[in-house]
């Protein structure tokens, strides 16, 4: 099976006044295309810093991350926005919208960002928000949604560029179990009908059990579990 | 890598940004900002339009009653009816007037001398030079030289020397062709007009007679100059090359630019220093759009972030932030300048309303506080002509200077927002997306 990401040697040591603080102790992994990935850890443990790195938000103390062949860790600002728009889909905890969209609009803005034209994006960010059951809410602005249902929006929103990496921190965190459940459930639909790479952060262990492949990170190293 | 819809999407997005904060319960900042433009265009255009007004009212006297746009000083005694119907036919020349400055002494019945220029001119002025009369604005009596000795003169002259339409006032000169033969006269004149320019100079000191009138004060030998009134006064330098090629270079006509330099140059220096101070409101402008869009950046630190994280460059999210200051400045600059034009235009009423306003307001507490203390009503009025030479508030609307302002108010507001958005790449978004 080919592989959508390689991880050599990364350390992340954040220098905070007087002490150093290494989160990130020689990650080694490699993950295949179309697996879903689960990630646990206790809080504080680097799972935030260890999707930020890849995703190209925060920089590596050393090491290297490859994604599709492609040195993140390496990448200019031009290449990162380009890397952002078209190859990772992200997923916040604390469902990050814009307050002063409407729901549509927030899906269809990175199609449209990414030279989408923005006819094109809106139908695409409508199929998508159908598919994850939103399509009633259409013209709602987020603070007019529940949290379960914004953090539908977001899914959606990963999704409009059509990356092939998904990258979700703490999906469900914020959400109760009902809600949670959805959310897990139209996620991992997604994933498997679009054929899309996951690596899922979260706290919740039934959760981390529907990865196809699990894993655990303590004291700044990943193990398999 | 240019993407050629990036310019739609930042609009889209700053547009949103622009109109949300009117929705917001606390006023938005960009509302504000665009208040203060609005304010600065408004108080820049008012003045200056007012300060214009006064100034080209100054000019058009001055060029219309008094000085001419050009001038021959002819070496002749006699009036010259084929000179004048030459300029005539020079296709920028409006009218053409004969006439002679003398400088002389006038006295009424019941008060001292007082010094006055005479100008002489001919008996049919009316239809030689129209525009004079009607700058010279006769308000009693009429412009009417067809008697011999009778002069028409300036309402502050009229009124130092107590005279009226029908009065008689005397006149004294110095007649003669050399010093030895120089003897006073004093000849007895009919006020058959007074004039009311608005221009104090002329209303204080300027007196009207005709050639046959004035003979008798002079020595005979005064030269006659030829004033030229154009139809578009800036194309002078043409129109003497002109008269130039029809009456030889021998006595050369000279531009209203060059005999009133000193005074025109003032007047601009002195509108070039207002604009200056005034021009100061759009600094303080563009500190406070400077500021209230460094806290929009920082209250939407969130929002910037998750744009990054979803495919925006640092580049793009700036130019959000300055066309949110695009769109203050030309919002708040076109307010500014509809309203500024408004209270132009409409200046006179207004201050007629802000008098009666302050009067019925003092007459108010006058009889409020009447059972207490007495105080004696007077009228207010703003530009009472008991205050003032002038009752009307003059105003001239320049379009380019309009466009100035504009786009005084419209560059600061964009600097204002160039310099703010440069925090935009102050934070990374991992530090903001982690920690809220
Ligand atoms: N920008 C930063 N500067 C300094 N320290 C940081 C920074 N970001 C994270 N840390 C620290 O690194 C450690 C790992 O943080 P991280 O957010 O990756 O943990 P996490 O596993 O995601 O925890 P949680 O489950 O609570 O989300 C923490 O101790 C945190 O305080
Ligand atoms: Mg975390």
């Amino acid at each position: 099976m080919s592989k959508i990401i390689e991880i050599a040697g990364l350390h992340k040591v954040y220098r905070t006044g007087a002490e150093d603080l290494s989160v990130l102790n020689d990650i080694n992994v490699s993950i295949a295309k179309n697996c879903s990935l689960t990630i646990t850890g206790h809080s504080g443990s680097g799972k935030s810093t260890l999707l930020n790195l890849i995703s190209g938000l925060d920089f590596p103390t050393a090491g290297s991350i490859e994604v599709n062949g492609q040195r993140v860790d390496s990448m200019n600002e031009v290449e990162l926005t380009t890397y952002r728009s078209f190859y990772v889909g992200l997923i916040f905890q604390f469902h990050y919208l814009l307050n002063d969209f409407t729901a549509l609009e927030n899906v269809m803005l990175p199609g449209y960002m990414s030279g989408q034209k923005r006819g094109f994006a809106e139908e695409r960010a409508f199929e998508l928000l159908k598919e994850v059951g939103l399509e009633e809410r259409l013209d709602h602005y987020p603070l007019q949604m529940s949290g379960g249902e914004r953090q539908r929006v977001a899914v959606a929103r990963a999704l409009i560029n059509d990356p092939d990496l998904i990258l979700a921190d703490e999906p469900t965190g914020n959400l109760d179990e009902k809600n949670s459940k959805m959310v897990e459930d139209i996620l991992f639909a997604l994933i498997e009908n679009h054929q899309k790479t996951m690596l899922l952060v979260t706290h919740d262990l039934n959760l981390a059990e529907r990865g196809t492949r699990q894993m655990q990170l303590e004291h700044g190293e990943l193990f398999e579990l | 890598m240019l993407k050629k819809n990036k310019i739609e999407w930042i609009i889209f997005v700053a547009l949103r940004y622009f109109k949300a904060g009117k929705r917001d319960r606390s006023i938005s900042t960009a509302f504000f900002s665009a208040v203060g433009i609005s304010v600065g265009v408004l108080a820049m255009i008012t003045i200056i339009s007012i300060m214009n007004g006064f100034q080209i009212g100054f000019i058009d006297d001055i060029l219309e009653i008094n000085s001419y746009h050009i001038r021959i000083r002819s070496g002749e005694m006699e009036v010259d009816n084929t000179l004048i119907e030459n300029i005539k036919s020079i296709e920028n020349v409006k009218s053409i007037l004969p006439f002679i400055d003398l400088q002389t002494l006038v006295k009424g019945s019941y008060s001292d001398f007082k010094a006055c220029k005479i100008r002489s001119v001919p008996v049919n002025t009316e239809t030689q030079d129209p525009d004079l009369l009607r700058y010279l604005n006769v308000t009693r009596g009429e412009f009417n030289l067809k008697k011999v000795n009778t002069i028409v003169i300036g309402s502050e002259l009229a009124a130092s020397l107590g005279a009226d339409v029908g009065d008689t006032v005397s006149l004294a000169s110095m007649a003669g062709d050399s010093f030895r033969s120089l003897a006073p006269v004093d000849i007895q004149f009919t006020v058959e007009g007074i004039f009311k320019s608005g221009y104090y100079e002329y209303d204080s000191t300027m007196g009207f007679t005709s050639f046959q009138s004035s003979k008798g004060l002079t020595s005979g030998k005064e030269t006659l100059t030829y004033g030229i009134k154009l139809k578009d006064r800036y194309k002078d330098a043409e129109t003497i090359r002109d008269i130039s090629s029809i009456i030889g270079a021998g006595n050369c006509p000279v531009s209203w630019r060059e005999y009133n330099r000193s005074f025109f140059g003032a007047l601009r220096m002195e509108k070039i220093s207002m604009m200056l101070i005034v021009g100061l409101i759009f600094l303080v402008v563009g500190v406070n759009i400077k500021h209230s869009l460094d806290r929009s950046v920082y209250k939407r630190r969130q929002d910037i972030a998750l744009l990054r994280s979803v495919g925006a460059s640092p580049g793009a999210v700036k130019t959000i932030f300055v066309t949110e200051g695009l769109l203050i400045g030309f919002s708040g600059g076109l307010i500014g300048v509809i309203s500024g034009l408004f209270i132009s235009v409409n200046i006179n009423n207004i201050f007629a309303f802000a008098g009666w306003a302050a009067d019925t307001l003092s007459r108010l507490i006058g009889r409020i506080l009447s059972p207490f203390v007495n105080i004696p009503s007077y009228g207010f009025s703003v530009f009472s002509p008991s205050y003032f030479y002038l009752n009307k508030v003059p105003v001239k609307i320049l379009f380019h200077e309009v466009l100035l302002i504009f786009f005084f108010a419209f560059t600061a507001s964009v600097c204002a927002a160039y310099s703010a958005a440069g925090k935009v790449t102050e934070f990374t978004p991992s530090e903001i997306l982690h920690y809220e």
